[in-house]
């Protein structure tokens, strides 16, 4: 299955339903004409095409651009350094994002020319600069995240109680615009990039956070600019409602090449700091360079196709969704508020990219769907309120935010540290471009119609609403998944230990020692591998089942454990298992285990680990020192292999160093195969003879 | 003597679950799952930059006598002989218990035979595919890369952050015959005689499903 094919194959899955509900509406309730039929399918081709080009690009481009400036940003050696690219990286995101520059002129005109466009872009792209640079430094000084988080909501709430509702609406609403297609998954990539290379215990949970950071940070330029120029009140007009002109292709043809503008000045910013920093510092392999390009390009395309897919698209269908069901039904508007936020949320391309990068970071531990239903979960109730709210006027967008926030800020500290990360983050991610264009135009169609709804607060608060329930809802999800592994925690660790296999193997020179332990012990495994006469170790990252698993939402999560890989002496990986198992106490079953697989010994004609000096000098001391050197690693013997690997001694048969036996086996594989194997393909009858030979 | 084994099993991504279960209804303890990448060799995905597939590799131990019900659920269940359901491999092992500490001796433990070579590569990230190019040019068939981080290493930066170098791992299975010759092509082409470039190792492999070369006989080494 290749990686365009899965991408459609996941696209598809969520695109299907949110076509079923708005066919099925458009069916019965609204009836538009044949036209906006036509756009709204051709639409959700080009969302396909363009969100699956899209992620493609993200993987391949945007990850490792973040990955890049993480490793700079963290590894530098000045604080100076280290602030002025954080901050440079939140600022350049945020400052080309065109739905930043459209609210910038939404305010300029409201506002009477009072606040410029050009100057609030500025302003709002400094806010998320300086939040992006806060973040980082606490990460990498691995201070709290809950209190850092409970410290800039709190900062909000104080200055919202100074600016006119407007004012809120307006501020969440280019938080919104902030956290666009493009920016998010960025930073996403960067947060992951941080806590990979920092490392250590929190690594997982420092993964996430960051763009729930960078929402903030347009929340603060905006009060602060509204409090200092002592703009309170904008006399929004929404443009009047009409359906777009131009047949079935028109809106295609319009917003197709205003959008590969869009696009490309958004990107252009980033990507150019990226060849300048790669120029100064990074200076990565051409074939690597060529991927990133690559990747730029898919997204750019994707992010294209998939804009225009949903502005000629969804748009129209939205509104005209809206206006019916408040006008004939309004008694299912918050009904089918609900439906829409819950699926057309999963087509969020952040979404996606959140996801998947939870399932990379914990190794699967966390299965990226737990995060989606809750998430979608989330979202429903936002918009089924927000419905409520432009039926009902007495219902005022604060009564939701602000106990909802306070809810979330509270909830963060009885949560499991990486649900906050991913809640705060949540946030962010669900108000991206689905949710700005095909539930506002919804909620603002609606709004047209109910004549007590005010379009400008009641439309906009929508993204506020949606952008605060997920931050909620994951909260929750992360308190009962916190005491759940507690509770599930007490009940391990009493099992009878069991019994191992019977050990085997005629000892040659080198072991692959392999060490399962629990999440968070791999270091402490290195140590004690160190001490018992071991080099250093590779880990990986992975998730093991006992038996019994705990079920949260009948979604299974499994322990997360970490796989260790070391090369050894054969004559001390006996010592290494035992001291690991001894101190780590790794007998109990579902604790972890040891085992030890030879290795170099059979297959090579040599016992052949070369190269073994990665690590320090000392390590390769250290594997010698327990005993005497010259017996553990023969000079000669490596040096043979080493002169062999490069191609000076004689090019070797099969296996000189093999017992006879062996040699003919290897000559006729087929022939004396253990009985089991007879089941494979036929092996071809003989092997042409490896070139240079 | 291979009373057990650790069988790697390699599928595609969300399908290790399900094998996990399975294979613990069969008799298997526990498994281990983790994250890795695929290569297939097609030049005009290469070119399209979209050659990866996205895979989960389930390493688990399952006692001798089980062995065989294992792969043939392998087989009918999960359909691994077929092309691109994945592939299965065993690597005979020991595991350490305090009641068996001795060691064994002499030809105790060789009574196994290992027609497969499973080849770990440990480099450099971002290294991992070309390390793929260079051993599919020797012979190797296709491969698949782990993404993993050496031991932190304590550093100074303005943060005491222990610095964990990032590796890609890239595992190979081929026959035992290809192997030495794919293992130079990689020590030389990697250079791995330079410090801290790399290490190679081998594992004996006494079982095999699935995997490319059987699949193509005609093209099992060039």
């Amino acid at each position: 299955m290749s990686l365009l094919k899965q991408k459609f194959g996941e696209v598809l899955r969520s695109l299907l339903p949110v076509m079923a509900l708005v066919l099925l509406l458009a069916f019965t309730a609204v009836q538009p004409d044949a036209t906006v039929i036509w756009r709204f399918l051709i639409g959700s081709v080009l969302l396909l095409i363009g969100l699956a080009i899209f992620l493609l690009g993200v993987d391949l481009g945007m990850n490792p651009i973040g990955d890049h400036m993480a490793v700079e940003v963290a590894t530098s050696r000045s604080k100076m350094k280290i602030a002025f690219i954080a901050f440079l990286l939140g600022f350049l995101v945020t400052v080309a994002e065109p739905d930043l520059l459209i609210l910038g002129y939404q305010v300029q005109e409201a506002s009477g020319g009072a606040i410029g466009a050009v100057t609030m872009v500025y302003l709002v792209s400094a806010g998320v600069g300086m939040l992006i640079m806060f973040g980082t430094f606490r990460l990498l000084a691995s201070r709290s995240f809950p209190g850092f988080m409970a410290l800039a909501y709190t900062g909000i709430l104080i200055l919202s109680l100074f600016v006119s509702e407007e004012f809120l609406a307006i501020s969440f609403d280019s938080s919104g615009a902030t956290t666009g297609a493009l920016t998010t998954p960025f930073i996403l990539a960067l947060g992951a990039g941080l806590s990979r290379i920092k490392g250590g215990k929190s690594s997982e949970e420092d993964a996430f956070g960051l763009v729930g950071v960078m929402s903030a940070g347009p929340m603060y330029a905006l009060m602060a600019m509204s409090i200092i120029t002592g703009q309170k009140h904008i006399q929004g007009e929404a443009a009047p409602f009409m359906i777009q002109e131009g047949g079935v292709m028109g809106p295609l043809l319009h917003y197709l090449p205003k959008e590969l503008f869009g696009s490309l000045t958004a990107l252009l910013p980033l990507a150019a700091f990226f060849f300048l920093l790669n120029f100064i510092y990074f200076k990565v392999n051409r074939r690597e360079l060529g991927r990133i390009i690559k990747g730029l390009i898919y997204t750019l395309l994707g992010l294209t196709l998939f804009l225009t897919g949903v502005y000629s698209g969804f748009l129209d269908m939205g509104q005209l969704i809206g206006r019916a069901l408040a006008g004939g039904h309004s008694m299912l508007l918050p009904l089918v508020g609900f439906l829409f936020g819950m699926i057309v949320v999963l087509v969020e391309p952040a979404v996606i990219v959140l996801g998947q990068q939870i399932e990379e970071t914990t190794g699967g531990r966390i299965p990226g769907s737990i995060i989606k239903v809750t998430l979608s979960i989330g979202v429903a109730l936002a918009v089924m309120l927000s419905m409520l709210r432009i039926m009902i006027p007495a219902l005022k967008l604060w009564h939701f935010l602000l106990p909802g926030f306070g809810l979330a800020v509270l909830l963060s500290f009885r949560s499991d540290p990486l649900f906050v990360g991913i809640a705060y983050d949540a946030g962010g991610v669900a108000s991206g471009p689905m949710t700005a264009t095909f539930v506002l135009a919804f909620a603002r169609g609606a709004a047209d119609v109910v004549p007590t709804a005010n379009v400008m607060v009641d439309g906009f608060g929508v993204i506020a609403m949606v952008a605060m329930a997920p931050v909620l809802s994951l909260m929750i999800v992360g308190a009962v998944f916190r005491r759940k592994t507690r509770a599930h925690e007490g009940k391990e660790g009493l099992a009878v230990p069991q019994k191992a296999a019977l050990p085997q193997g005629e000892i040659e020179f080198y072991d692959c020692v392999v060490a399962i332990v629990n999440r968070g012990l791999a270091g402490r495994a290195v140590e004690l591998a160190r001490e018992a006469g071991a080099g250093g170790g590779t880990i990986l990252h992975g998730r093991g089942a006992s038996g019994h698993d705990m079920k949260v939402f009948n979604v299974e999560i499994q322990k997360e454990k970490e796989i260790i890989f070391w090369l050894t002496d054969t004559r001390v990986s006996q010592d290494i298992a035992q001291h690991l198992t001894t101190q780590l106490e790794l007998d109990g079953e579902g604790s972890g285990a040891v085992f030890m697989m030879p290795c170099g010994a059979f297959g090579l004609s040599h016992p052949v680990a070369i190269g073994l000096s990665e690590e320090p000098e000392d390590n390769l001391l250290q594997i010698a020192e327990p005993t005497t050197a010259e017996d553990l690693l023969p000079g000669s013997l490596e040096q043979e292999a080493l002169a062999e690997a490069e191609g000076l001694a004689e090019p070797e048969e099969a296996a000189p160093e093999d017992s006879p036996e062996a040699a003919a086996e290897s000559l006729e594989p087929a022939a004396e195969a253990p009985p089991s194997a007879t089941e494979e393909p036929p092996e071809p009858p003989e092997t042409p003879p490896p070139a240079g030979e | 003597m291979t009373t057990g084994s650790a069988n790697y099993i390699i599928v595609n991504r969300g399908r290790a679950n399900q094998l996990l279960h399975r294979a613990q209804q069969i008799g298997a303890k526990r498994g281990t799952i983790f994250l890795g990448e695929g290569t297939l060799p097609s030049r005009w995905q290469d070119f399209l930059g979209i050659n990866q597939t996205q895979k989960e590799i389930l390493l688990i131990a399952v006692p001798g006598a089980a062995q065989e019900a294992f792969y043939n659920m392998l087989r009918e269940e999960f359909h691994l002989h077929k092309r691109y359901k994945g592939i299965a491999f065993s690597v005979p092992y020991r595991q350490y218990s305090a009641e068996e500490a001795h060691r064994p001796q002499g030809e105790e433990g060789r009574a196994f035979d290992a027609p497969y070579v499973c080849l770990m590569t440990v480099l450099e990230k971002g290294l991992g595919e070309q390390c793929m190019r260079v051993a599919r040019e020797a012979g190797a068939q296709g491969g698949t890369i782990i993404h993993a981080h050496g031991a932190g290493v304590p550093q100074n930066f303005v943060y005491p952050i222990a610095i964990e170098p990032q590796k890609d791992m890239v595992m190979i299975v081929t026959r035992r015959q290809t192997a030495p010759q794919i293992r130079r092509a990689i020590y030389a082409g990697m250079k791995l005689e330079r410090k801290g470039a790399g290490i190679i190792f081998g594992l004996p492999v006494t079982r095999t499903l699935g995997l490319y070369e059987d699949n193509r006989p005609d093209k099992a080494a060039p």
